[in-house]
């Protein structure tokens, strides 16, 4: 019993607190100690005290100051005079003449200044109406978040004058009544009764107006509307106004939930002025999974609806309050809109889907669209066992898909077409080399809906493949540029024999030839797809050699070369080519730098010795040397080869720097405020002689407004384009930031190592206001 | 001219244990092939047995994306850029910081048409394959360069 009670009695431990708490819990706030000091105090202990002279109370995260004091200790109420400045949790507030119970903080104050800790907000007021610990009521009151500096002569950059407002902290809102906003000394906006938020957190209230100048739909003016409807949910609604146009409404809802999630958008704009009609977009999309019997199955939709052939045309992706999300964001083509359900089951080794996928093509009678095949539906089966003895890699394959399209477009019928692919390989793996033989075999059978030209209804085809694939790593240590690194040198070789089987009177429903790089150049079909097979007898010879610093073992650079060598003709093309019989194949030379953090080069090309000319070149570089500087530049040539019917050749260009480090002058990191950023992308066709897109913005950024104008130029046919001209204005802590509502924002996937301005703001202690 | 056949990663901890998202296929490949490429390296699959791995492998993130890079004058488009963006990090056991959130980028370029959309789907899926490949490589690279203090 001895030693039991023993650990009963012992000490408890001192334990470290990590740090201090930021909030007060609610039990431990109402027994907290009040302190009374000053250069006086009387009274009676308990009852009351009276301070003249530097008078200080402190209880909590609660301190006043002022030159007289009295505290009622039974009411817990505070009457101040003189200089008072409370200090409560790190906002601060000052002013003549207060009246205030202390922890209930409930009470008034007289003209005072206040400054609020979480969004430096601040101003003044002839009375503040301390309602609760959270709310407050300021009455005729000044509000703005710009910083104020020493001179004299200050004048905030915005500022709100009002009758009164209403300062809820529970729920961050302000609301201001009566009240005007004043933009550089102008009045901007009038407001009856319009409320703001109080932190950085996700509140319902008014995004950011956008007001641009379109060369075709006039004045235009979006007001968004952030509606936070729970903390899973939410809205964003979008009214507009184009002068030549008419009025139209756009709306977003987002959810999340634990089984499911997706995001709905859809626009309208009636009576289209232009167009003379309805104009409308939606866009749907959903995953979520469902319990069955048989185990989780996954459902996916993915659904973009446009009114008409001009919309993409008329709205633009990137900028237009009625493209929403309907076109842009995550959108990559904008005249070739999806329509996809798709059901995915997987368990164990066996994978299995469903799913039906229907084009919109948007028609331009200049430059027309075949359009894609729709897969209504396709069925699909794969079987992957993970242990096969002897070292032995197997799947099958199987898949039904009923292909259909407009026949307008095509001379060949609809059809249904299965197919089934096995293979087995072998892979022998070491750290120094592998070797894998791969078997494989395909069989595939069509049912046309009409005969073919030959008067068959049906076709077949069954055809192995056999491949093997090598390839050995060396290493050695070597000394480039004054720099220490590893050397690897990677050669490979890849022998592929396929036989031949007449394939011309095929249908074609969704096969193309690859592009030749060096992922497709080592691989059994230089289809992708699989109405074709290509009967290949051929070796790919190939080598890489890289250079990896052997401290963080961090890539810095790679070079490659590959090249194919034809022992027999290829006879299978798609319609209308010709027969591959070049024995040796255009050469592939590839390049990517990365020789600090800062700089990088990615390069393949595709040359032909014996024209001394390349078909396909790409070259990228990028120049990132720290946070919003960065600038990307590339150069993609594509030339008309048997297998790709249009030419291409395209400059491109983004990037995104501070301009007043052009003019010299870094004021380097926290220095923010007060600064010019450019913002931009160029895509010039060397085809067309044209800029085919352009979006170039400035960005001011002040310490408390951030100004964009951002102009977009989109090519929308040959000889047509369309200008915009935008301007934004966000008021930091009043109208809310980063919420979607700014068109620059997409241009990250273009530039991409854009960073957002002011996305990393931190939320400051109360302690750093400590008094 | 001084080039040896490569061995077997030599790493400074005995045990790995990867923390991926769910289904993700580049931590798939990245075990397969630690399991799959000799040396002393046990890959912990288990996620009871985190504790007990002497390193852990956050992926943190691993973002597939399409960029189109290049249009046509009549809003087509012509150029993709294929991206496959990740974040990653390593722990001792301890909770000690070995790699800081490193990022790694792959990107390829292929030519688009529209009217190709159901073949380019499947060449995507092979480039993204092809870059998956090459990050599980840089990943084995700087798994084993690190030497802890």
């Amino acid at each position: 019993g001895g030693s039991a009670s023993e650990q009963a009695e012992a000490p408890p431990a001192l334990r470290s607190s990590p740090r201090l708490q930021e909030t007060l819990p609610d039990d431990v706030r109402s027994q907290l100690p009040v302190f009374v000091r000053g250069d006086r105090v009387t009274g009676q202990p308990d009852i009351r005290a009276t301070v003249e002279g530097n008078a200080e109370l402190r209880r909590g995260d609660t301190v006043i100051h002022a030159d007289e004091m009295e505290y009622d200790v039974a009411d817990d109420r505070a009457k101040a005079r003189g200089h008072v400045h409370i200090n409560r949790a790190g906002n601060l507030y000052d002013g003549t003449l207060l009246d205030l119970r202390v922890d209930a903080f409930s009470g008034f104050f007289s003209d005072a200044r206040y400054r609020f800790l979480e969004t430096a907000a601040h101003g003044e007021a002839t009375r503040v109406d301390f309602v609760d610990r959270d709310r407050s009521v300021v009455h005729n009151a000044t509000y703005t978040t710009c910083e104020r500096t020493d001179e004299a002569s200050w004048k905030p950059d915005w500022i709100i004058h009002a009758k009164t407002i209403r300062l809820d902290r529970a729920e961050d809102v302000g609301t201001a009544e009566d009240g005007v906003l004043e933009f550089k000394g102008v009045p901007v906006l009038p407001m009856g009764n319009i409320s703001f938020p109080l932190s950085e957190r996700r509140k319902s209230g008014l995004l950011p107006p956008t007001i641009g100048l379109d060369s075709v739909s006039g004045v235009e003016y979006i007001q968004p509307y952030y509606w936070n409807i729970a903390p899973n949910r939410d809205a964003t609604i979008t009214p507009l106004v184009m002068s030549r146009r008419g009025v139209g409404l756009a709306g977003e809802f987002r959810y999340l939930e634990p089984r499911y999630s997706g995001e709905l958008n859809a626009s309208y704009l009636p009576r289209d002025q232009l167009r003379e009609r309805d104009r409308w977009a939606y866009g749907v999309r959903h995953r979520a999974t469902l319990g069955t019997p048989a185990g989780d199955v996954g459902l996916n939709l993915n659904v973009r609806r446009v009114s008409d052939d001009d919309y993409w045309r008329d709205f633009s992706p990137r900028t237009s309050g009625l493209a929403g999300m309907g076109m842009g964001g995550n959108q990559l083509t904008q005249r070739l809109l999806p329509g996809e359900a798709s059901l995915n089951w997987a368990r164990g080794e066996h994978q299995l889907s469903l799913r039906t996928l229907k084009w919109q093509t948007l028609q331009d009678v200049t430059a027309p669209i075949t359009p894609p095949y729709d897969r209504m539906p396709q069925l699909h089966w794969r079987y992957a066992p993970a242990q096969l003895g002897g070292g032995l890699d197997a799947t099958v394959e199987a898949d039904y898909t009923s292909f259909e399209a407009d026949r307008r477009y095509y001379a060949q019928p609809n059809g249904r077409r299965s197919y089934a692919v096995a293979q087995i390989s072998r892979p022998f793996l070491a750290p120094s080399g592998f070797i894998t033989p791969r078997l494989q075999l395909h069989a595939t059978q069509y049912e046309f809906d009409e005969s073919l030209s030959n008067g068959q209804r049906t076709a077949s085809r069954t055809l192995p493949t056999f491949s093997l694939d090598s390839g050995l790593v060396f290493e050695r240590d070597a000394r480039f540029f004054g720099g220490d690194y590893l050397q690897t040198l990677e050669p490979r070789a890849f022998y592929t024999y396929t036989p031949y089987r007449d394939q011309s009177m095929l249908p074609v429903y969704d096969t193309a030839a690859n592009d030749f790089n060096f992922a497709s150049i080592y691989t059994e079909n230089a289809f992708g797809g699989n109405d074709r097979i290509a009967d290949n007898n051929l070796l790919t010879l190939g080598v890489t050699t890289r250079l990896i610093h052997p401290e963080t073992g961090a890539e810095a650079a790679r070079l490659g070369v590959a090249q194919r060598l034809r022992f027999a003709d290829q006879k299978v093309t798609l319609p209308g080519g010709t027969p591959a019989s070049e024995r040796l194949s255009d050469v592939l030379l590839g390049a990517s730098i990365n020789w600090t953090p800062q700089w990088g080069l990615d390069s393949t090309v595709q040359y032909n010795p014996k024209t001394g000319r390349s078909l396909r070149t790409t070259v990228g570089v990028h120049y990132s040397p720290g946070s919003y500087r960065t600038v990307s530049a590339a150069y993609r040539m594509q030339k008309v080869t048997d297998l790709i019917t249009v030419p291409s050749e395209q400059v491109d260009v983004g990037w995104q720097w501070p301009l007043s480090d052009l003019w010299g002058g870094d004021r380097g990191g926290k220095e923010r405020a007060g600064r010019w950023y450019s913002v931009g992308r160029l895509n010039y066709s060397l085809q067309d002689r044209k800029l085919v897109d352009t979006v170039v913005g400035l960005e001011y950024e002040s310490c408390c407004w951030i100004g964009r104008v951002v102009l977009e130029r989109l090519q929308s046919s040959q000889i047509t384009a369309s200008t915009r001209l935008m301007f934004q204005i966000e008021f930091v802590g009043f109208s809310r930031l980063s919420l979607g509502a700014n068109p620059l924002a997409i241009l990250r996937q273009y530039v991409p190592r854009y960073k957002l301005l002011r996305e990393d703001v931190a939320i400051p202690s109360r302690f750093s206001q400590y008094d | 001219c001084g080039f040896r056949l490569r061995g077997a990663p030599e790493f400074a901890f005995r045990t790995l244990y990867v923390q991926a998202p769910a289904g993700s296929a580049l931590a798939r490949d990245l075990v397969r092939t630690l399991q799959g490429g000799g040396g002393e390296l046990t890959v912990l699959t288990d996620p009871a047995q985190m504790p007990q791995a002497e390193a852990v492998l956050d992926l943190l993130s691993e973002r597939q994306e399409r960029v189109a890079v290049g249009m046509s004058s009549a809003g087509q488009v012509r150029e993709l850029q294929l991206r496959l963006r990740i974040h990653f990090r390593l722990r001792g056991q301890q909770g000690q910081e070995w790699i800081a959130d490193t990022e790694l980028l792959q990107q390829r370029d292929i030519s688009y048409n529209e009217t190709l959309a159901l073949s380019k789907e499947g060449e995507e899926a092979m480039l993204f394959r092809d870059m998956r490949n090459d990050l599980v490589r840089q990943l084995i690279r700087r798994l084993s360069a690190v030497r802890p203090q």
